[in-house]
């Protein structure tokens, strides 16, 4: 059984989890609900979970303040959260998994069953050390990191260091500047969001773009991006002079 | 028949004029009497004609003829009549024998004359040619030597005011046939003036003292015809510059002491008073003002003559000008019709604002942490099996779903809709934060009636749910109350929660969104007010809707 604690400001919520994992999830056993930061703290450390559910938006303490201050946590971590950009911002690079309020009983199911797995194989720690990390990053969105979970590891790349990305189906690779490859099985609709701020730019349906690494734009052939790693990037016909300013 | 004379001039010259004489005016009349044998000319300053007979010719039999003159110098001069003289320059009355019966009757050589004044002989008979001559420039020779002709002065001599002077005409000691008669009377009808003076120049002070250094000079040590009529310098209507200060002189008068000849006053500008003023013939006028009208008034302080008026204005500053008075009303006019098209501009920006404003009110309710937190609290209800109250809670989700989807557009709506939304409001948040809540409304509200600005509490309902009374949970508790104080409405929004500093900017958008609506409202309403009143400690927060005046029906 998985030993799991609620952490929510709203006494209605944590009995709607609770409720839900009843239902839906007989493999987590809830023993523990806090309804605060400071409560919540406590209880990681009386009860030791393997899961913590987690609401991000507290009063006092958000739950992103909560996780800057324990010491080594060593749990599965499910955000829940009702709206939040900026703390979801964080738990995205960090490809935490978070659930949004109200909750769909079959993304809590996928997310539990992820997180069983990281349980199991003892890497929940690791995930939630690269959160840690993002979280401490400084303004200087260069030395920002993204972490890219991929079939065998998670990596943790700067997003200075990704030239592009490119879809296929529900997988997305990343190109290095160092010439490696990443696949992550999440869509390319993800990242253009998170690296919309760090000078990306979806240039074409299956293409998101480093705008430092274009060398130029070539417009024989209806127009494509040379990239300075040599690929060739085409250009979408329908947002062409739109993404040409965009560039420039 | 315009013959002009110099002769006159020429003899009063002669006479000893100073060189400085101011004459202001230049051409005197003389009487000529052109008989057969002689032509005579009768000059003094002035001399009115009394003929008998018609003023323009005389003829045999001559008889007495009189004359009224104003001057004091008198001269009968005489030249023979001769064909080989051109008359050169004369003027004034003409008298000749038109009869012309004997071209011989009077010969130069045979013609004597005498003269009385006041009855007393000063001249006896004497032959005319044989009488002191002169250069007579009004005669000139047709033939060589083209010189001037020569005249004889039967009289010169001078009249005082008062004096007659008889002068009689004979042949060879035979009876006399002609007599004029003259009389001097007095012609100081009304004061004259000699000299106008203007400055720009000087101070006032100073303008005043030199004018009155040369008071003596121009008044009382010219030479001026003294016994000149008429009223001298004319001054009708004159433009001057109101910078400039003006001094008149007058003309002294011979037997009057020094002081107070003259009275006069200024009327028009500063000059108010109306009394008469003193003066032995100088009169300052040095406060002129802008676009104003004078009038100069002088007459002798004995009460002889008449009285000597004198006109002049000073023309408008470009400002008192007409065409600026309607260039100003043109241009007033344009600047307001070009306000109240800015007014309406700034109004229409206005309300655009106001509706942005209400739409970011609708917004901040509907807000997405609200929106997804009260699906999620409903949620839990449910899957607690609590069915009535996740009914309960979802019907007043969606009348507030439904409000702001069909309200959206709407400036006002009616208190017991406002009511209603926030109740609604307030019971889902509470289900968040688990607080407890009453509320009031005075009795007797036409609760349909009553117009309110959609949602303007529910920031503060929102502050006090998340940051007063979140951490407290049970011991929350929330009033909303509506009261009433004569005809302004009152909504309290009161909790007992941690409280804030009501001093610092407020943290989140609700209450700023407040307050902007209630100024942008108090902007565009002139009765109605809205006031906004917050008092907080750690005991709580009280915060208070004034809607002034809001129950006048006017």
């Amino acid at each position: 059984m998985i030993n799991a604690l609620i952490i929510d400001d709203e006494p209605i919520n944590i009995i709607n989890l609770q409720r839900l994992l009843e239902q839906h999830c007989p493999g987590v056993a809830v023993t523990g609900t806090a309804k605060s930061a400071r409560e919540g703290i406590t209880a990681i450390e009386r009860q030791q979970p393997d899961l913590v559910f987690l609401d991000i938006q507290m009063p006092g303490k958000s739950g992103i303040d909560m996780l800057k201050e324990l010491p080594a946590p060593n749990f599965a971590l499910i955000f829940v959260t009702a709206y939040d950009q900026y703390g979801i911002q964080a738990v995205k690079f960090a490809a935490m998994d978070y659930l949004l309020k109200p909750v769909d009983p079959e993304e809590l199911k996928a997310a539990v069953n992820k997180a069983a797995t990281a349980i199991v194989q003892k890497k929940q720690q690791q995930q939630l050390q690269y959160l840690v990390e993002i979280l401490q990053q400084g303004q200087q969105k260069e030395e920002h990191r993204i972490a890219l979970p991929s079939l065998k590891e998670t990596r943790l790349v700067y997003t200075k260091d990704i030239v592009r990305c490119e879809s296929s189906n529900s997988y997305t690779h990343f190109f290095t500047a160092d010439g490696e490859k990443i696949t992550v099985a999440v869509s390319i609709y993800e990242y253009e969001e998170m690296l919309t701020p760090y000078g990306f730019l979806r240039c074409h349906q299956s293409h998101l773009v480093n705008k430092k690494f274009v060398k130029s734009i070539v417009k024989e052939s209806g127009g494509y991006l040379l990239m300075q790693d040599g690929s060739t990037i085409p250009l979408s016909r329908s947002r062409r002079d739109e993404l040409k300013k965009g560039l420039i | 028949m315009k013959i002009w004379i110099r002769l006159l001039l020429l003899m009063l010259l002669c006479d000893g004029m100073p060189a400085n004489a101011q004459l202001i005016v230049k051409t005197k009349l003389s009487t000529h009497f052109l008989l057969p044998g002689i032509n005579m000319t009768l000059s003094n300053n002035f001399v009115h004609g009394t003929h008998k007979y018609t003023p323009t010719y005389i003829a045999l039999p001559y008889d007495d003829e009189y004359f009224t003159v104003y001057g004091k110098q008198t001269i009968l001069s005489g030249f023979k009549s001769d064909s080989t003289l051109d008359l050169d320059e004369y003027s004034g009355s003409f008298y000749w024998d038109t009869s012309r019966v004997d071209a011989n009757a009077f010969l130069f050589e045979d013609l004597q004359s005498r003269y009385f004044i006041n009855g007393t002989l000063v001249s006896n008979w004497q032959y005319i040619d044989k009488m002191p001559s002169f250069k007579d420039s009004a005669i000139k020779f047709k033939t060589a030597p083209h010189e001037l002709g020569t005249g004889f002065w039967m009289v010169k001599d001078s009249l005082n005011i008062g004096d007659s002077m008889l002068i009689e005409f004979r042949r060879n000691n035979g009876a006399p046939f002609l007599r004029l008669h003259l009389k001097r009377e007095n012609a100081y009808t009304q004061p004259f003036m000699m000299c106008r003076r203007d400055d720009s120049s000087h101070a006032e002070l100073s303008f005043i003292s030199s004018e009155l250094l040369q008071q003596d000079n121009q008044v009382y040590n010219s030479l001026f015809y003294h016994d000149w009529p008429g009223s001298g310098l004319a001054c009708n209507n004159l433009r001057i510059s109101a910078r400039n200060k003006m001094a008149f002189y007058f003309r002294k008068d011979n037997d009057k002491s020094k002081d107070s000849i003259f009275l006069y006053r200024i009327l028009g500008g500063r000059y108010k008073d109306t009394s008469w003023q003193k003066t032995d013939g100088l009169v300052l006028m040095t406060a002129l003002n802008d676009n104003a009208h004078y009038r100069l008034e002088v007459k002798y302080a004995d009460g002889r003559g008449t009285l000597s008026t004198y006109t002049f204005y000073t023309p408008p500053l470009w400002y008192q000008t007409t065409w600026f008075k309607v260039m100003l009303i043109a241009i007033a006019t344009i600047l307001l019709l070009l306000l109240a098209f800015i007014s309406r501009v700034r109004n229409n920006k206005r309300r655009i604002k106001y509706l942005q404003l209400e739409m970011q009110a609708l917004h901040a309710q509907m807000n997405p942490h609200f929106l997804f937190n009260a699906l999620s609290s409903i949620q839990g209800l449910m899957n607690d099996g609590q069915t009535d109250k996740a009914n309960k809670y979802l019907s007043g989700f969606a009348a507030l779903l439904r409000g702001a989807v069909s309200q959206g557009s709407k400036e006002f709506v009616p208190l017991r809709v406002e009511l209603k939304n926030l109740n609604n409001y307030i019971e889902l948040e509470r289900l968040r934060f688990g607080f407890q809540y009453s509320n009031t409304v005075v009795a007797g509200l036409p609760a349909d009636e009553i117009n309110m600005l959609p949602l303007l509490a529910q920031p503060l309902i929102e502050n006090a749910a998340k940051h007063g009374l979140s951490g407290k949970r049970d011991n929350g508790i929330l009033h909303l109350d509506i009261t009433r104080e004569q005809t302004d409405l009152l909504i309290w929004v009161t909790d007992n929660g941690i409280g804030f500093d009501t001093r610092k900017p407020p943290a989140g958008r609700g209450i700023s969104l407040t307050q902007e609506r209630i100024a942008l409202f108090n902007r565009m309403n002139k009765h109605r007010k809205i006031i906004l009143d917050i008092s907080s400690s750690a005991e709580g927060t009280r915060c208070c809707i004034r809607f002034k005046n809001w129950m006048d029906n006017d």
